[in-house]
């Protein structure tokens, strides 16, 4: 029992660090009404699924095209690599199905687009997120 | 400028009262009102229009570069190897308002020059989208027949592993049917949405047209009376398994062999497909389509076809695949089916650009109308980018 409790214990712990290491950040404009999301809800709207917030306003998509944090995201929470990720979403914009992620190559233009655009949702670096960040970082259940 | 133009506006004015009034001959001073007219024009052009928000508008697009070249067996397909600037498509959305999109894709096609005659300039679609909300947005317009994995990617080459589209469930007529399953693009309107049910995500699509004929140009006026209706649903059945079923029915008018007489052919084709990733980097897909055509002048001829394709991401930018498709164009026909079997490799060499190479290996039975038992093989290579 009490190696059955250390090894919980571990479990435990390294569960929590493993997420408190999250690798991934969701960022939000202020008109986002969310102030959380569940996981199942977050693949909803990063694969087009939920176009619209509650409010009807147009769900806009970004991230930070050369860095980690999509990929991790996408590993931690879809069986998706980033190439059939972006195979996904080419064939829904190439078909007129849907407007597909916007897509930056530094962060300084990710966070400019997130806290300037309303109904905007990125998923970026968390090191990146600068200090007095005037947009919304939206929680993951 | 305000100024200015109001004294020169008088100036004119002036001008053509004191005509008026003396009714004596005055050498109107031309100069100043063409002056006048240019400076009008002037504000016109550098005057913001807003008309266009440029914020509201999103362009994307991609390119496909391909080169082809038989390498054994009959003298099918590209006999001296050619290189073929495939395509140029520009993919343009417009949000008219948080509800309402026109969307358009504009392709140039095997390096387009109307003046020569060469290549294709097309409109592959072009609608006005209304959302009313996620479960049932509106489409008007010309669009893609939905049907199956690829009709709605056949053009966008960095959507695809493989350099073309499967031949046996999507350009049958190139492997030895007559008609098609279905036609590539119609016009009319649609009913789109994604919903939850039993806790699984389904999206589905639901298409009314003109459908496709041989007379007259069905994106502007239907031969005949009947509409074309096809549609599709498709489930996330698992998180790693996707499900999906098409239909497609039409009456088009078709040409007897021997003249002008105008035959009726219904045609019926129904559709499964599955894409299944068995573990994180192994991927399956799977499309089967099968139906008939009934011309008023022939008997009823039924037909099925099905491709299968498994990929692995060896790495994160290389991704070999093996696909064989197969299409039976006659059921009552015993010797006219075709293979087509492909080995080939993917290669991501940018962020959205791709590297293609493949062999195509094609073998069909003597009754076979579009090869006639002639086998051949082809090498096939691509580069496709998207932006």
């Amino acid at each position: 029992m009490k190696y059955l409790n250390l090894i919980l214990i571990l479990c435990m712990t390294s569960f929590f660090s493993i997420n408190s290491q999250a690798e991934w950040v969701l960022l939000g404009h202020t008109s986002v009404e969310k102030e959380s999301l569940d996981a199942r809800e977050l693949k909803r709207l990063f694969f087009g699924r939920i176009s619209q917030w509650d409010g009807g306003e147009p769900v806009k998509l970004c991230f930070l095209n050369d860095s980690n944090a999509l990929v991790e995201y996408l590993g931690d929470s879809t069986k998706y690599s980033k190439k059939r990720f972006l195979a996904y979403w080419n064939s829904r914009l190439f078909s007129g199905d849907n407007i597909a992620p916007k897509q930056f190559r530094n962060s300084e233009e990710l966070m400019d687009y997130v806290t300037r655009t309303r109904g905007a949702i990125c998923i970026a670096d968390p090191k990146a997120v600068p200090e007095g960040f005037s947009g919304k970082v939206i929680h993951i259940k | 400028m305000l100024k200015e133009s109001t004294r020169w506006g008088c100036a004119c004015d002036e001008h053509l009262m004191s005509r008026g009034a003396t009714n004596k001959p005055i050498k109107p001073n031309y100069l100043k009102c063409i002056a006048l007219g240019l400076v009008l024009l002037g504000t016109m052009l550098v005057t913001p229009s807003y008309a266009v928000n440029w914020s509201d508008v999103t362009m994307n697009g991609y390119f496909s570069f391909e080169y082809e070249k038989n390498v054994a067996g009959k003298p099918e397909g590209d006999t001296n190897g050619s290189f073929d600037l495939d395509l140029f498509d520009l993919v343009i959305n417009f949000n008219a308002s948080d509800k309402l999109r026109i969307a358009t894709d504009l392709t140039w096609e095997h390096g387009t020059a109307t003046e020569e005659g060469f290549g294709n300039v097309a409109i592959e679609y072009a609608f006005a989208e209304y959302s009313f909300s996620p479960l049932f947005k509106l489409r008007a317009g010309k669009m893609f027949t939905n049907f199956g994995i690829y009709n709605e990617i056949h053009t966008a080459k960095p959507a695809t592993l493989s350099v073309k589209e499967p031949l046996s469930t999507n350009k049958n007529n190139k492997m030895g049917s007559e008609f098609r399953f279905y036609p590539r693009w119609n016009v009319g309107v649609a009913a789109v949405g994604d919903f939850v049910w039993f806790d699984k995500d389904f999206d589905y699509v639901v298409q009314l047209s003109n459908g496709d004929d041989g007379e007259t140009n069905p994106f502007e006026e239907d031969s005949n009376t009947s509409k074309a209706l096809g549609g599709r649903v498709r489930v996330e059945f698992l998180d790693n398994l996707q499900l999906g079923a098409s239909f497609y029915r039409d009456h088009i008018n078709a040409e007897y062999d021997d003249g002008d007489v105008v035959a009726r052919a219904r045609i019926a084709s129904y559709g499964v497909q599955a894409n299944w990733s068995m573990f994180e980097s192994i991927h399956a897909e799977f499309e089967y389509v099968a139906g008939t055509v009934k011309r008023d002048d022939t008997e009823k001829i039924s037909r099925n076809a099905f491709t299968v394709m498994l990929s692995v991401e060896v790495t994160d930018t290389i991704t070999p695949y093996l696909r064989v498709e197969v299409l039976e164009p006659d059921t009552d026909t015993s010797d006219d089916e075709g293979v087509l079997s492909i080995i080939g490799v993917n290669w991501q060499i940018a962020s959205n650009a791709y590297l293609k190479f493949e062999l195509d290996d094609m073998n069909t039975e003597d009754a076979n109308a579009k090869f006639e038992g002639e086998d051949f093989q082809e090498i096939k290579a691509s580069l496709s980018v998207g932006f």
